[in-house]
């Protein structure tokens, strides 16, 4: 029975998480200046230096078109590692890091979140704890994959 | 050893090989599939080393030949990591078939003298075993001219009224360039007759130096033509023709010998090293570190300046800060001057091509090459090669007409295609020239408009240049339509999309009947770029120097002299000419402009226009960030027109890099920009 730690936080009352392992690192907002790149979809935030490195910024909220109020002193990046690029994420708090068995991560229902089933892995029941998991390469996928998906694919991927 | 215990032996050798060649068919395809591995590759040589051992034993003298050949491949391998390549595990899937081959022989008792003639295979190995270490093939040095007496006698009888002819090269004047001149003599000496044999063996396959070679050729025609031959290529002096018996008589060895000699002593005067490139790559990546600091310095010594004069350890740290900046500098130009190639090290790879596209197509192509030995980045060079392919493939396919309708507008049947490289200021131009058919703009209109790529309305305020270049258009031309326009449409949008994300540009001109030119221009590197910050809604940009003609303050004193109204539009005439005005926050969409600020004046030559910013900070040396990954069509970012990448500041904030053709196109397109 292989177990799967996630790294949970919020975003807009909800509670996701992703993969640890897919996790680089996890930075304070203020800490950073961030570049804001003009003409860009609006999720993107900016881009920023990553020792050496220069990576956008998504605004998870937003791309994920959810209504969010920032509270920027709690507001974390979340660097993610897909596909050997480094990506940061906002969200509005980081919780924690979760251990649960691989088997409690369902297919997610439609319709369980208010955020496009296109995004989500699955549905992890913890305890009292719904959470969603997500599915980072679909977060990052391009601008037009994701136009197309919204109207063809509802479901899981 | 008695006959009973030798089957017995040879029993348990058989067995025994049929596992060691097991196992290394296995590990070959291990290492063609998943490229090198160092406890494959030992696990290969033991395989192969016992197999040696146990068939040397038993006296299979070809199987153990064959072995210890692999064996020595394979050291070399484990000694020089990142050498394999495909020509490697070729010759070892080769060699596992004969062994399998000779180690069926043996269990049928077929004697030794009746094996297949491994010779061939065994050269081969040999030429391997002399690469040096970075991959590239170079000339066997040890190599002497020399010919089995089996060769000899099949040579006499060959020979009968040909003519049998050593050709000796000793290249002194061509000091660059040398493979390349091989690849040419021996290409022209195809023709006149059978080439028997070469040295080094793989003459075609060597790159970079080659100070001396022969080619062996069996031909009709008589030493004085085939010297003419050579001589279009090469001077006189610098080679020598051999007979069949100076062979015989060893005249032709003692050549060689000679002047392989004259060569060592000739090359022990310059020293020189071999380096892996990644590890040029990463003093690279640090020497861009050391620049980002060194602007932070500057940064830092400008604060000092102003506040600390008493200060005397602070005067010290300016007094050095100047120097750290030049030895960066310094320090730069160094490494990048050990990445520069000369280009001349792809177009050596043209002839073989243009040969066979003009065979395919039944045209008569001369091919002619100009500034060789200009300089490029290495990465840049490489990633030009493909495009150049596509562009020379282009001009012979759809360029070059047909040598019957060449002669009927009162062309040489031959068409000509040249290839040239030079400098110009911090860019390199290579030039792909024809002086075929050229385009027919009012060809690609028509095709434009059905494509539906542009509008008649746009076409008409278009010059001819931005007509020539719809053909990039994705969507311009596709495979099928190759043959009714003159076809120069297919790819070209790949072409253009690779050469612009090394930050180049591809201009094309053509005149109608007399040929298309077009150029391929590129920054001479990539890494590190002088550019101008400039700050406009709190956040800086790079500009690139290359990129920029003047700045001109603008405030409220002179700003109805520089900015006028046209049609609407605003514009800047500067120097006589009227540029179009981009106001920068405007073409960002970040706001509302202002009537203060600075107009950079940028472009190329034609191509110009003024960007209205906020501030300029300064020059600096930026290192290059790539945003590839995210920026363009199907990428998060998406197409950003005006960016082109990143750069980090001394405080460690990134700023964007203005990509100055990016804007002006993207203006040019009907000005969507201001009209968002």
């Amino acid at each position: 029975m292989g177990q799967i730690q996630l790294v949970t936080f919020e975003l807009s009352g909800e509670e996701y998480g992703i993969d640890i392992l897919k996790v680089h690192e996890i930075k304070r907002l203020k800490e950073i200046g961030i570049t804001y790149v003009p003409r860009a979809p609006e999720f993107v935030e900016g881009v920023i230096n990553l020792r050496g490195d220069v990576i956008p910024i998504i605004d998870l909220a937003k791309r994920f078109e959810l209504e969010t109020e920032k509270n920027e002193k709690e507001t974390r990046i979340i660097v993610v590692k897909q596909e050997e690029k480094y990506i940061g994420l906002t969200v509005d708090r980081v919780n924690e890091v979760l251990t649960i068995d691989s088997e409690v991560i369902e297919d997610p229902p439609q319709e369980i979140s208010q955020i496009n089933s296109f995004y989500i892995s699955g549905i992890a029941k913890y305890e009292e704890r719904l959470v969603i998991v997500l599915d980072i390469g679909n977060i990052l996928s391009p601008r037009e994959e994701e136009e197309i998906t919204k109207t063809a694919v509802k479901g899981r991927k | 050893m008695e006959k009973i215990d030798f089957e017995k032996f040879k029993k348990l050798f058989l067995q025994e090989a049929d596992e060691q060649l097991e196992v290394m068919e296995k590990a070959v395809m291990e290492l063609e599939e998943n490229g090198e591995n160092r406890k494959v590759i030992d696990e290969f040589f033991r395989m192969a080393h016992s197999l040696k051992g146990s068939a040397g034993s038993m006296g299979y003298s070809a199987i153990a030949d064959l072995t210890h050949q692999m064996e020595n491949v394979l050291d070399k391998l484990r000694n020089n990591p990142g050498s394999l390549n495909d020509d490697i595990t070729d010759l070892l899937f080769i060699s596992i078939d004969t062994l399998k081959h000779l180690r069926e022989n043996v269990e049928k008792d077929i004697p030794e003298e009746e094996n297949p003639d491994i010779q061939h295979i065994l050269e081969r190995f040999q030429d391997f075993i002399s690469i040096e270490t970075d991959g590239k093939k170079k000339a066997n040095v040890e190599k002497k001219i020399q010919l089995t007496s089996q060769e000899l006698k099949n040579l006499k009888e060959k020979a009968g009224e040909n003519n049998v002819l050593l050709l000796c090269f000793e290249l002194i004047q061509q000091q660059e360039m040398q493979s390349m001149m091989a690849f040419l003599v021996l290409n022209n000496l195809k023709d006149e007759g059978e080439i028997v044999k070469t040295f080094p063996h793989h003459l075609e396959e060597v790159e970079g130096d080659l100070p001396y070679f022969s080619i062996l050729i069996c031909t009709e025609k008589k030493e004085e033509d085939l010297v003419k031959l050579v001589e279009q290529t090469l001077d006189r002096e610098e080679f020598k023709v051999f007979s069949l018996e100076d062979i015989e008589q060893g005249k032709a060895s003692d050549y060689f010998q000679e002047i392989k000699e004259n060569f060592s002593r000739r090359d022990e005067s310059r020293d020189s090293i071999r380096v892996d490139i990644e590890k040029v790559d990463q003093l690279m990546k640090l020497v861009g570190e050391l620049v980002i600091d060194k602007e932070r310095l500057l940064e830092i010594s400008k604060n000092i300046k102003a506040n600390s004069r008493e200060n005397s350890e602070a005067q010290a740290l300016l007094q050095t800060i100047p120097h750290v900046d030049f030895i960066a500098t310094e320090l730069h130009e160094s490494v990048m001057d050990i990445r520069m190639y000369p280009v001349g090290s792809i177009f050596k790879r043209f002839p073989r091509l243009v040969r066979d596209i003009s065979k395919q197509t039944g045209k008569d192509i001369h091919l002619e090459f100009s500034g060789e030995d200009t300089e490029l980045d290495r990465t840049i060079l490489q990633e030009v090669f493909d495009p150049l392919v596509h562009l020379l493939r282009n001009a012979i396919d759809h360029g070059i007409e047909a040598p019957s309708q060449r002669e009927k507008s009162g062309k040489p049947s031959r068409g000509t295609v040249a290839l040239n490289a030079w400098q110009e200021e911090n860019n390199i131009v290579i030039e792909v020239k024809d002086d075929g058919a050229g385009i027919d703009p009012e060809k690609i209109k028509t095709r434009a408009l059905e494509k539906g790529l542009v509008t008649e309305a746009q076409l008409e305020e278009m010059d001819q240049e931005s007509i020539l270049e719809l053909i990039m258009e994705p969507g311009f031309s596709t495979s099928e339509t190759v043959n009714d326009l003159s076809g120069r449409g297919v790819g070209m949008d790949v072409v253009r999309t690779n050469i612009e994300k090394l930050d180049g540009e591809v201009e094309i001109s053509s005149e109608k009947g007399n040929g298309t030119s077009i150029k391929i221009v590129l920054p001479l590197t990539l890494a590190i770029v002088q550019a101008l910050m400039v700050r406009e809604k709190g956040n800086d940009y790079a500009i690139p120097l290359s990129a920029i003609f003047e700045t001109i303050a603008v405030n409220g004193q002179n700003y109805k002299e520089v900015i006028k109204t046209v049609k609407n539009r605003e514009v800047v005439v500067w120097r006589d000419q009227v540029i179009p005005l981009i106001r920068l926050s405007e073409f960002f969409l970040l706001g509302d402009s202002h009537q203060e600020g600075f107009l950079i004046i940028g472009g190329v030559k034609g191509r110009m226009m003024a960007i209205m910013v906020e501030a300029v900070i300064g020059e600096q040396e930026i290192v290059i960030k790539s945003l590839g990954d995210f920026l363009g069509k199907d990428k998060l970012f998406g197409e950003i027109p005006g960016i082109s990448g990143a750069t980090i500041k001394g405080n460690g904030e990134v700023a964007l890099i203005l990509d100055i053709q990016g804007i002006l196109k993207s203006f040019k397109k009907g000005g969507e920009a201001i009209e968002r």
